[in-house]
């Protein structure tokens, strides 16, 4: 990042776009300038209110581009929806399709060369022979089997190399971003950085830019943590090992280069029981959904209503059928019949509303 | 600035004894711990600092000694006991016992025998590479070939010192000469001259945990009543209802003793044991100066095979104690085994021979507890006599009463008597032969 560019090349490189910021979670955005007063797609719980001043000064330097199609995100979000019972009429592949709401999320890049002395416990695999024996009343046999195990050696060593392009987190929900957007370790971003290009302002294409809450500075001892979980994994090729434990590096940094990335990611909603919404979110590269599944309690208990009334109503058959099987016993048969189909509406009539509790309860956000 | 921190930086050092080893990756160095390698000599000689003389180990002293001057030297080594370290059986440890298990090479034919060199008188001896220990047949010096031609992984590395003096043997085998009636008279007069060698042999000690899973057909019998039609009444039967049962036995077999010596037989190493691997040192050349010591025999790979049969046969044992009923049917078991260990130990023990009517007889002693198995010629003149005296009152008494039975004396009861006691003698007389034929081989 050059921080010695100009506010007039600031603003050719920006594009028309203007800092916005949400009041309810303090997320800075920057927005087109004919974009109005969008909705804040962190919290989705207020408008975006106008800033003075432009956080991030200087523009990102690469871009990962919207690479979803259509079809893709229609089958992951019908997919992500199927197993929701009782579903709100707002979450159909449609309306989450007009919700949507493109925006990018930022991320640094460092480069950095690193020299120092490493130690570590590594682990080597190697075979031994193991045996199984069958009897089977004729005699025995004897299946051969190697079995991997682990040799556990110290190793130490010296390390001059250079990292580039070391993931840290520009924004203080990085971590759960990332795994929103499908990693299964926050510090592996669910993204291609391969397939970036460099900024322009067409890039954006009409996009909301989440500004960085984080400084380069703040997000170094991210950025050598990483720098150092990836030196570990060197040193144990190095080694020719295929484990490593209490691996511990001293070493002096050098020639840091910081890149920001701007991450492509969609947020849609729909709406809860309370007319809250419920946040969606889609990974703008593989197209991967995430969001909290609620099922609606209101349609459960809708159910569970019509349940009821069909098993009173069927109490009240029980009740005329068995008046007339007293009178006649033509009468008597039916009317157990509908006894039981009475018993068994009584029992089913809570069953929508226990299956959206019990839904709720286990999807519910941690 | 980022000179001077690798300047730093430099200052923590790799650990003094860690050696360079390559590296796979450009920009790293890795430096391991220099491998341990034990400082054993090739071969060892004992003769006394002091006066020359030949040294050899002393049970007694538990230490060197020296006959001609009295001094005592004291061994170093480790009281390891049963914690002494196990190996694992690694591809690589069984390919080893694979290449050195045929025979030729076990026996040290075929191959290069070894020249001893005697510093004493520098006369060459050759020995068998199993050999770990001479005497010079010139000057009589003691020398122990602390590494065989076996591998470096099947160097014995832990032994049990011998306990037992060679003049005791003596007096062992001379007990246990005099014990039972069949043997003949004379047999400890004439074994008393036997010779004893200390010889340390070579064991192979294994163990393993085996996850056994059974399963069978079980029958049960069942008592029930029925009616029958044709006596028109209630009745009781037995049957066997047959029912598909299963069940797990988890075994840890820990230090089993497995004979690494083709030279005497394994029934009677057998009867040696127990030897107490509490007693186990770390290998020391001078508890070897002055005794014979064999190398193994049956490689590794031979010996598991025999230990891993009896292990299974012992889990299969134990699955069918889990079998309450003796109606059992198609049962089938698997035996997973499990952390298999191994360890190559030198054991003490006496060995004499011995000849009686021209026959040679064997005799060994535990070097450590002083227990003897052998062979003994059995009396068998001496059995058939009492074989004779056992059933002969029978038949006797039972000819008689029959010759008075045929002269019309009531004498049925002493016939009866007669019997009686000759199927007693009888069954006594063969009880008594499968004693003496098994006494011939103890």
């Amino acid at each position: 990042m050059n921080a010695d560019t100009s506010p007039r090349e600031l603003d050719a490189a920006w594009g028309n776009v203007h800092p916005v910021h949400c009041k309810n979670c303090r997320a800075g955005f920057l927005i087109p300038a004919n974009a109005g007063a969008p909705v804040c797609p962190n919290c989705l719980a207020a408008r975006l209110e106008p800033l003075p001043a432009l956080e991030a000064d200087a523009p990102p330097e690469l871009v990962i581009p919207f690479s979803v199609s259509d079809a893709t995100l229609d089958a992951n979000l019908e997919r992500w929806r199927r197993d929701i019972p009782f579903r709100s009429p707002s979450l159909n592949v449609s309306a989450l399709r007009a919700n949507l709401k493109r925006f990018f999320i930022p991320m640094y890049l460092a480069d950095a060369s690193a020299f120092g002395t490493w130690h570590a416990q590594m682990g080597f695999d190697y075979l031994v022979a193991s045996s199984e024996e069958r009897f089977d009343g004729s005699g025995w046999v004897t299946q051969r089997l190697n079995e991997t195990r682990v040799r556990w050696e110290p190793r130490a060593g010296e390390l001059t190399r250079k990292y580039e392009n070391v993931s840290a987190p520009a924004l203080e929900q990085h971590a759960r971003m990332m795994l929103a957007l499908g990693a299964s370790n926050w510090r592996e971003p669910p993204f291609d950085t391969s397939r970036s290009i460099r900024f322009s302002a067409d890039a954006l294409n009409g996009a909301i830019v989440r500004v960085p809450d984080i400084a380069p500075n703040a997000a170094w001892q991210f950025a050598r943590a990483q720098i150092e979980r990836v030196a570990a994994r060197e040193c144990e090729t190095a080694s020719g090992a295929q484990h490593h434990e209490q691996f511990s590096l001293r070493a002096a940094y050098g020639e840091p280069h910081w890149t920001l990335l701007l991450l492509p990611m969609s947020v849609t909603h729909y709406i809860g029981d309370d007319g809250k919404f419920i946040p969606v979110r889609v990974n703008g590269q593989s197209g991967f959904v995430s969001g909290i599944k609620r099922a609606s309690m209101q349609r459960a208990r809708n159910w569970t209503i019509v349940i009821a009334l069909v098993a009173l109503l069927a109490f009240f058959l029980t009740a005329l059928l068995g008046i007339a099987g007293a009178l006649n016993d033509a009468f008597v048969i039916p009317a157990l019949l509908v006894l039981l189909a009475t018993f068994f509406l009584c029992l089913a009539a809570p069953a929508p509303l226990i299956a959206a509790w019990q839904f709720n309860r286990q999807n519910a956000e941690k | 600035m980022l000179d001077e921190r690798r300047a730093r930086m430099s200052e923590s050092p790799i650990p003094s004894d860690f050696i360079h080893v390559e590296s796979k990756l450009d920009g790293i160095t890795v430096y391991a711990p220099a491998s341990r390698v034990e400082n054993i000599p090739d071969a060892r000689d004992f003769k006394c600092p002091n006066c020359g003389a030949t040294t050899a180990y002393s049970p007694r002293a538990a230490s060197v000694t020296c006959s001609n001057c009295g001094s005592v030297y004291a061994i170093h080594a480790d009281n390891v006991g049963r914690g002494a370290a196990e190996f694992e059986f690694t591809l690589e440890t069984v390919k080893q016992a694979e290449t050195y298990s045929a025979p030729e090479v076990l026996r040290g034919w075929g191959v290069t025998r070894r020249e001893l060199h005697c510093e004493s008188c520098g006369a060459n001896t050759s020995v068998a590479p199993t050999e770990l220990s001479t005497t010079c047949p010139f000057c009589a010096s003691n020398r122990v070939a602390a590494r065989t031609a076996m591998p470096e992984i099947f160097r014995p590395r832990f032994l049990i010192p011998f306990q037992i003096e060679r003049d005791a043997c003596a007096r062992f085998s001379r007990e246990w000469l005099k014990r039972g009636w069949m043997y003949p008279s004379d047999l400890v007069r004439v074994a008393y001259n036997a010779q004893f060698t200390g010889i340390y042999l070579s064991f192979w000690t294994f163990s393993a945990r085996v996850q056994a899973a059974w399963r069978a057909e079980v029958g049960r019998e069942k008592t029930e009543q029925f009616f029958d039609m044709s006596e028109m009444k209630f009745k009781t039967r037995h049957r066997l209802e047959w029912k598909w049962e299963q069940g797990q036995v988890a075994l840890p077999f820990d230090d089993e003793l497995q004979t690494g010596t083709t030279r005497i037989s394994a029934s009677l190493l057998k009867r040696l044991a127990p030897y107490q691997l509490n007693a186990l040192v770390t290998y020391e050349p001078s508890y070897l100066a002055g005794w014979r010591a064999q190398s193994y025999e049956i490689s590794l790979n031979d010996a598991w095979d025999a230990a891993r049969g009896r292990m299974r046969e012992i889990a299969r044992d134990a699955c069918d104690e889990q079998i309450d009923s003796n109606h059992v049917r198609n049962f089938s078991m698997n035996a997973a085994f499990d952390d298999e260990a191994w360890r190559l130990l030198l054991l003490p023990a006496y060995l004499a021979t011995y000849k009686f009517a021209g026959k040679s007889y064997q005799i060994v002693i535990n070097g450590q507890t002083g227990k003897v198995a052998g062979d003994k010629p059995v009396a068998w003149t001496k059995v058939w006599l009492i074989v004779g005296i056992l059933i002969l009152p029978g038949i006797l008494l039972a000819a008689v009463a029959l010759v008075l039975g045929a002269l019309h004396f009531g004498t049925g009861g002493w016939f009866v008597l007669g019997g009686f006691l000759f199927v007693v003698g009888a069954v006594i007389a063969v009880i008594l032969i499968q004693q003496a034929m098994r006494a011939g081989e103890a």
